[in-house]
């Protein structure tokens, strides 16, 4: 359980915009503003943050889809930010991704079957009967039916389309997946028959998760660890039950506090956050959270606090408990 | 989608009229040896600029040859020149069209702005002058009509490359190692050729038009090759004693080209109801 499959180091990931068309005037968004994280085999990560906080970029930047500004991403001890050409691809077969929107993440000209089943083909891993036997069982490993392979994404449902989405993934046996907001684009009903399916595979197929959600709701139920992002930054982030018991971070409160509870007579400490989160072109200075934050104390308009261990391997990055 | 598109395409009464007279030409012009009531190229000098009638149709023209069967010729000609030159132009402005919406920077800079530079000839007097360099040859003229026409589609390709390529299936190939030459042309290109098509139909409508034009000025299909166009010609000589001669070569040409663009607006429309201006 302990082995360390992926550890990001000072991830940063600058995107730079010219605004202006004859001053050439520039300004940078810090999407992700050093980053250290490590994910261990077998585990479920959890990402939780507000859209806009850079959860997808990070995502996207571990599966080799975007490239950072600076760090470096350790999978089993080799840094994939180097990879080109034949390793690079054959690092994908180990990462795979889950999108969140299930109507843009398919072909809309390609059947099930030539979706879930491209991934061979490019890798060229098995051939005629078998693949085709690999790819109906894979359809059935993720609850469809053989018989729907030969359908076109239009003809399924939702929850449906991210399945085959998910089959997609599983393709090419992958040791971690990343499964960015995998169930926000689909109605309640549908959202627990995918998590748990989720769950299941992982024990399936020994899958690590990267688990990517604004929903600390969905994220607690799915993850064994979670770390909270906010503007690019890591602010918090240890195992689900010290991140429920004991959150360090005012920012982490007002997450839970946001999570609905089935019981309404149960009587919560509210942490209501106030305005939006503030454009990461612009940061505010010192903790980047003291605009909003309720217990805001002179230190922090000016010293950005550090990630720092408040105990067990707890880490948060707030004044306040220091 | 499918079932969609048919019931608008086909409630629109003027593209289903474009249809039938583009169909209507497939089949005169893959009949022509078995349906043309004479040789087209049977030069009958006792019966020169004889006025339509019972034995020939449309009339014959100055050396005896029957009209009717020189335009059903002639049909195959411009389908010809038409589907050709316009496979040419597609061919060129979707490959050139997908690499620079699908790389862009530089690469896209480069692309656009030499389309940028082919639009600005007037196309024809550059088909002209290409034409009168080259032998006026059928070829000739398909190749250049293509290579003046594909800019069009370029900029529509590219700009549906440029929107596609964001989308998360798009991302997902990437994700399990797919090529990029896969991407374009397996992901990509196939859900931009709804656009495609449309341009290609009103493209073969511009062809045809281009053909009919230089064979009228004498530097398109070169005589005996009948061809809609040099029919004209002889219509012009002719116009005080022998109107049939300039009269149905011309409807000819105007019906082929509006059933071309009422198809290919028909398509546009029944493929996105929301372009319908």
């Amino acid at each position: 359980m302990n082995d360390l499959l992926l550890d990001i180091r000072g991830l940063k990931k600058y995107f730079i915009i010219r605004s202006g068309f004859l001053s050439g005037r520039r300004s940078v968004v810090k999407a992700i503003d050093g980053v250290d994280l490590q994910i261990f085999k077998g585990e479920t990560l959890g990402l939780v943050g507000e859209s806009g906080c850079g959860k997808t970029t990070l995502g996207r930047i571990v599966s080799r889809l975007e490239e950072p500004t600076s760090g470096a991403i350790l999978f089993n001890d080799e840094n994939v930010l180097l990879y080109g050409g034949e390793q690079l691809k054959n690092f994908r077969r180990n990462v795979q991704l889950i999108f969140q929107d299930p109507y843009s993440s398919l072909n809309p000209r390609m059947s099930a079957g030539a979706i879930v089943g491209e991934s061979l083909g490019i890798h060229n891993i098995l051939k005629g009967k078998e693949r085709e036997e690999r790819v109906a069982k894979l359809m059935e490993v993720v609850g469809l039916n053989r018989e729907q392979l030969g359908r076109y994404p239009h003809e399924f449902s939702g929850g449906q389309r991210q399945r085959i989405g998910i089959a997609r993934a599983l393709a090419l046996n992958p040791s971690l997946v990343i499964a960015d907001e995998p169930v926000s684009a689909l109605d309640v009903s549908i959202q627990a028959q995918i998590l748990n399916l989720l769950k299941d595979l992982q024990a399936e197929f020994d899958l690590t998760y990267l688990f990517i959600s604004h929903d600390l709701g969905v994220v607690g139920h799915m993850s064994d660890r979670i770390a909270v992002m906010y503007l690019g930054k890591i602010v918090e982030m240890t195992d689900r039950k010290s991140l429920y018991k004991t959150p360090y971070h005012p920012y982490t409160k007002a997450l839970l506090a946001a999570v609905p509870v089935p019981n309404p007579s149960v009587k919560r400490e509210k942490t209501v956050l106030k305005g939006d989160i503030p454009s990461p072109i612009n940061p505010p200075s010192g903790c980047a959270f003291h605009p909003r934050c309720p217990f805001r104390m002179d230190i922090c308009d000016t010293i950005e606090p550090e990630l720092l261990d408040k105990g067990g391997g707890h880490l948060a990055a707030c004044h306040l408990s220091n | 989608m499918k079932s969609d598109f048919w019931y608008r395409f086909l409630k629109n009464k003027m593209a289903v009229a474009g249809a039938v007279v583009v169909i209507l030409l497939f089949v005169v012009s893959f009949l022509s040896p078995f349906i043309s009531p004479y040789d087209p190229n049977e030069i009958d000098l006792t019966n020169v600029l004889s006025s339509p009638s019972e034995d020939h149709l449309f009339g014959t023209d100055q050396l005896g040859r029957d009209v009717m069967s020189r335009m059903i010729w002639g049909a195959g000609i411009s389908l010809k020149v038409g589907f050709v030159a316009t496979g040419i132009a597609i061919f060129v402005g979707a490959i050139l069209g997908a690499i620079a919406g699908y790389y862009g920077r530089w690469v896209d800079a480069v692309i656009m702005r030499f389309v940028d530079i082919m639009l600005c000839f007037p196309s024809f007097f550059l088909i002209l002058a290409v034409i009168a360099i080259l032998e006026p040859s059928i070829w000739n003229i398909m190749i250049v009509i293509g290579l003046t026409g594909w800019m069009g589609i370029t900029r529509l390709v590219r700009a549906d490359f440029i929107s596609l390529k964001e989308r998360d299936f798009v991302q997902a190939a990437r994700g399990i190692g797919a090529s990029d030459f896969r991407i374009i042309f397996r992901h990509i290109l196939p859900n931009a050729m709804a656009s495609v098509l449309v341009a290609a139909t009103l493209g073969v409508a511009g062809a045809i038009l281009t053909e009919s034009a230089l064979s009228f000025l004498g530097i398109g299909v070169q005589p005996p090759t009948p061809s809609w166009g040099n029919i004209l010609t002889a219509g012009k000589d002719n116009i005080d004693i022998a109107w049939w001669l300039s009269l149905y070569p011309g409807l000819a040409i105007l019906i082929t080209v509006l059933g071309y663009n009422l198809l290919g607006e028909g398509i546009r429309d029944s493929l996105d109801p929301r372009l319908r201006e």
